[in-house]
């Protein structure tokens, strides 16, 4: 196979995602407790353009329909792409990084840990960043958690995978108590906002918290990608990667940072939402190898689509009411995770 | 340039030269006050009893861990090198490489060429070096194959093109002088065909000019096709000189604290050593 190939399969892999999130994307803005029709979703998009040329789009939808448009569901499915891009690449890198496909974040605690720092700061009202606060706090949560987690699980350069797992319980259920206690303190109005909020929901998405993740998912989005042939080399060996000239502490905290930067961005806007990191890497690697030239996209528009997915299941299956999107998450998450397990018992790798 | 080795022989050129290092975690040393140096162009190895230091030794030579005192690599200290041009300089073979992902054997391969790859992409040069690579080492109808479903032979056989393709620049016969590859037990798991094939392997690329330094536990192995020998014993250098000094049977008993026996053999023209307990 020569580069050109290469080039290619991984070019239509990236092509059919980007298709199948482009599917998700009209069938969220069309779909929910009220429906909006294709064509109106075409107008309503276009009548700020049409209008600077006079052009008057209006009959073809409602009022209506308009608000729901741009205060409702565009807001949403736009977190969900922020939110789905956000998680599935964190655990790609963090697989990556791990040496290991369970790495998720969810599952090594690194999602408990930003959810308390979040709930610790809604509690305590502080708001001494704006609206960049609760994003920041995640963050830090998630950096603490995934630095303790690595430290905890590795000696003389070797990760024990096991540990890792072991030690993310831990401390997932120490920030839960955590988090647990906070909940005592909370009003009732904050305890209603943190109890969907722990279970994971794009319901609250408004414009001011898309902004506000935003700039980091931006940043990390850019950043990740650069780092995908020193990740490959890991994945083979952390010395051996600095043998490659790879310099493997820079790697090891960068991309322990950029990706405790996203699961903060995406539990400050959207809660708790387990097993997207574990089970879109795994889909990808499935269809195109382990490359994280190919992981790293992949998993972004392949994340962004399975998000959207769940949500829409989410709000759909019990309309008019909803379901929180972690439910429907661990609903196929927990069973993909075990499949995953008894596959590894039988051939050892991914 | 005309160095004094440490045993009054005269060397042109060393391209490694160690100077009182030590490394150790905590009070107890792992490696104690060791000097020496590897002559351009020799196969050199590491030999000695278990837990003596020797991959100890080897991980401060390609710079794995930072002990105190010096090492020289190329005439520039090891801290001094760029870890991009330290990889195009010398490649490091370890014991085994087990993967947890499913790689192809091409992805390994040019894994080798991470630092002549400018951008994202492999060049259609890296791709060709890799197939050649692969074909020196029997392993050319693999490019396609999951790393990960393969023996551990032909694992070892695919990391040995890995490191192959990372020495060469441009083309798997050019001189490689100056150059250097590290190999900790590299063949310790290979059956003794392979175990030939890889050391042959390495004699040619001894003639393109490279510089080997092997740590191994094979006393015939080390004897065939050895220039030089360092014997590592409770983290001290016993002794570092040339072969046929290094291997005898009073030495070596000084060195494993059991006797051994020379057996004369006629068609071999390296020292026949076998321990005799």
């Amino acid at each position: 196979m020569t580069a050109s190939h290469v080039n290619l399969k991984y070019g239509s892999i990236l092509g059919l995602f980007a298709v199948v999130l482009m599917a998700v994307v009209v069938l969220s803005l069309m779909v929910g407790a009220f429906s909006i029709s294709p064509i109106s979703i075409i107008a309503i998009l276009l009548s700020p353009l049409t209008s600077l040329f006079g052009l008057d789009l209006s009959s073809y939808y409602t009022t209506i329909e308009e608000t729901v448009f741009w205060n409702i569901r565009l807001p949403r499915v736009v977190l969900g792409i922020l939110t789905g891009v956000s998680l599935a690449v964190a655990g790609a890198a963090m697989q990556g990084l791990f040496r290991n496909p369970l790495a998720d974040p969810g599952l090594i605690g690194v999602s408990s840990g930003a959810a308390f720092s979040a709930v610790a700061v809604i509690v305590t009202s502080g708001s001494f960043l704006g609206i960049f606060t609760l994003p920041i706090a995640a963050f830090l949560g998630g950096v603490v958690t995934t630095l303790l987690v690595y430290k905890i699980s590795t000696r003389n350069g070797k990760t024990s995978i096991p540990t890792m797992l072991l030690a993310g319980i831990a401390i997932g259920a120490i920030a839960g108590a955590g988090t647990g206690v906070f909940t005592y303190l909370a009003d009732d109005d904050q305890l209603r906002t943190l109890t969907f909020w722990t279970m994971g929901s794009l319901a609250s998405a408004t414009w001011e918290s898309i902004l506000s993740i935003l700039p980091l998912v931006l940043l990390a989005m850019v950043l990740l990608p650069l780092h995908a042939r020193a990740l490959n080399a890991f994945l083979i060996g952390e010395n051996i990667s600095g043998h490659l000239g790879f310099d493997p502490d820079k790697t090891k905290k960068q991309v322990i940072i950029l990706a405790a930067l996203l699961v903060g961005a995406a539990v400050a806007s959207a809660g708790i939402i387990g097993f997207v990191g574990l089970v879109v890497p795994h889909l990808v690697r499935l269809l195109a190898g382990p490359d994280h030239r190919i992981v790293l996209p992949g998993s972004m528009l392949l994340g962004a689509a399975f998000m959207l997915a769940a949500d829409l299941l989410a709000r759909t299956v019990v309309s008019p009411s909803e379901l929180p999107i972690g439910i429907i998450m661990a609903i196929i998450g927990g069973p993909f995770f075990l499949w995953l397990l008894m596959h590894r018992m039988g051939r050892h790798t991914f | 340039m005309v160095i004094n080795a440490p045993h009054g022989e005269a060397h042109l050129l060393s391209i490694v030269k160690v100077k009182n290092l030590t490394f150790g975690f905590n009070s107890t040393p792992l490696i104690n006050d060791v000097s020496f140096e590897v002559p351009v162009g020799s196969l050199f190895s590491i030999i000695g009893p278990n837990g003596a230091g020797k991959s100890t030794l080897l991980s401060l030579l390609c710079g794995d861990n930072t002990g105190s005192g010096s090492v020289e690599i190329g005439g520039r200290c090891l801290t001094g090198w760029s870890s991009q041009s330290l990889a195009k300089k010398r490649a490091v073979l370890p014991q085994n490489v087990s993967l947890n992902f499913s790689f192809n054997v091409s992805d390994v391969v040019l894994m080798g060429r991470s630092p002549y790859v400018r951008g994202l992409a492999e060049s259609d040069l890296d791709r060709d070096l890799a197939k050649q690579a692969l074909c020196a080492v029997e392993m050319g109808d693999y490019w396609n194959r999951d790393y990960t479903s393969l023996s551990g032979g032909e694992k070892q056989r695919v990391q040995f093109a890995r490191v192959l393709v990372q020495l060469c620049e441009s083309a798997l016969s050019e001189s490689l002088e100056g150059k250097l590859l590290f190999l900790d037990e590299a063949v310790a798991n290979l059956d003794p065909a392979h175990q030939h094939q890889v050391f042959k392997l390495l004699k040619i690329l001894q003639q393109q000019g490279l510089t080997i330094i092997n740590v191994l536990h094979d006393i015939q192995l080390t004897a065939q096709y050895s220039d030089h020998v360092l014997v590592m014993k409770n983290a001290k250098m016993l002794m570092c000189d040339e072969m046929r000094t290094v291997l005898t049977p009073d030495k070596l008993e000084q060195v494993y604290d059991m006797p051994f026996r020379k057996i004369h053999d006629s068609a071999t023209s390296w020292p026949f050593l076998v321990a005799a307990s």
